[in-house]
């Protein structure tokens, strides 16, 4: 069965400190630190675009699991921010890693549900065409989205990628997947003319409401209770959010962390970079994930340790 | 049934925003007594849900006081 190998996390190396935006915006250490979380959040240098960060996250992989780009037979980009519409990123990749001809590449436009989804969708394509390799990319820099005026969305959101070795001999495996969408809401998430708009209290009861159900209905698909978990690796969009599903999950605070204080909400990529530390921990062998937000969608699964 | 300003201060206990609420004043903004903007999503999601009434954000950005939350849920719930 393929699963999960190995995980690499791309950060650029710039950063934008909140603290140095206080007053600009009328917040404190305090709000920074105990609420929103996020001290500083990564991002990406002049011209580096989506591509570019894709292409870091696949080399950081290919590099730590010594991965030849010619094995590689699917390659799956998540992205909402392409550098241009046409062609998908996924090609570009391929033309710049040199893949094989043979290799499938195609995007998938989800945002921070986007890993979870694709996860399952490129483990069910590998299996059902009998593919031994595939790399998952995430990728997706809001910083060109974000209204820099906009206290709502410009402490948050920080740029990120990864990559994920797909194949038959992994370190861990998924199981049953939860999918859900509230398709009517969607519109509190959006991007308006080149600008993202977030709704913040309807984003924080979408979040508060929905996460802590499809938790408890992950668990029962996958016949587990949430004492069989050894750790939450949930999308990373506040210490806030994180805080409050812990809180109604009734949670130890070790199980269900808030990670990204050093980087920000990394959509697509906040799951894998917290996952790359987690699956090296020796004592971790039952993980659950689970992305929200954009779309007012979500995607849960449990990862277990099989080698 | 009606609400009274122990419900609104049980869900500021709930969402763990402050530990002593004894003395917050009702006629004065939960922004201006330790609560912040995020914490006032939360005591509205823990009230909306504990009575079954959706707020909608044009009614969530006039409910500043414990005062003004009681009279708005006790106007809805009638």
């Amino acid at each position: 069965m393929i699963g999960i190998k190995a995980i690499a996390a791309y950060l650029p190396q710039g950063r934008v400190s909140n603290f140095e935006r206080k007053d600009k915006f009328a917040i404190t250490d305090e709000f920074i630190e105990e609420r929103i979380g996020v001290r500083q959040l990564a991002v990406c240098a002049p011209g580096e675009g989506t591509t570019a960060l894709a292409l870091s996250a696949f080399r950081a992989l290919a590099e730590a699991a010594g991965l030849e780009a010619g094995a590689v037979q699917a390659l799956i980009v998540v992205t909402q921010n392409p550098d241009r519409n046409m062609p998908h990123v996924s090609a570009e990749l391929h033309g710049r890693l040199g893949l094989r001809e043979s290799c499938a590449c195609f995007d998938i436009s989800l945002g921070c549900s986007g890993y979870v989804y694709a996860l399952s969708v490129a483990c069910a394509f590998m299996e059902a065409n009998a593919l031994d390799a595939g790399v998952l990319v995430t990728a997706d820099p809001y910083s060109r989205i974000l209204d820099p005026q906009d206290k709502s969305t410009c402490l948050l959101f920080g740029d990120g990628a990864s990559a994920t070795l797909l194949d038959r001999q992994p370190l861990f495996r998924p199981g049953r997947f939860t999918f859900g969408t509230i398709g009517k809401d969607a519109e509190h998430l959006a991007c308006n003319a080149g600008k993202l708009h977030m709704n913040g209290r309807a984003v924080f009861n979408f979040a508060a409401k929905y996460v802590p159900l499809d938790v408890a209905e992950v668990l029962a698909r996958n016949d587990l209770r949430a004492q069989d978990i050894d750790s939450f690796v949930l999308h990373q969009g506040s210490r806030n959010i994180i805080d409050t599903i812990r809180a109604r999950l009734r949670l130890p605070a070790e199980k269900l962390r808030f990670a990204a204080a050093d980087y920000g909400n990394t959509v697509c990529s906040s799951i894998p970079i917290m996952l790359a530390d987690e699956i090296r921990r020796p004592e971790v062998g039952t993980i659950l994930v689970s992305g929200f937000g954009v779309g007012f969608s979500w995607s849960s699964t449990v990862l277990k340790r099989v080698a | 049934m009606p609400i009274g300003r122990e419900d609104v201060l049980s869900a500021i206990r709930e969402s763990e925003l402050l530990d002593d609420v004894s003395g917050l004043r009702d006629d004065v903004k939960l922004t201006e007594q330790g609560i912040d903007s995020l914490g006032m999503f939360s005591v509205l999601l823990v009230l909306s849900e504990r009575h079954g009434i959706e707020i909608p954000d044009q009614d969530a950005g006039a409910l500043a006081t414990i005062g003004q939350i009681v009279a708005y849920f006790n106007q809805r719930l009638r």
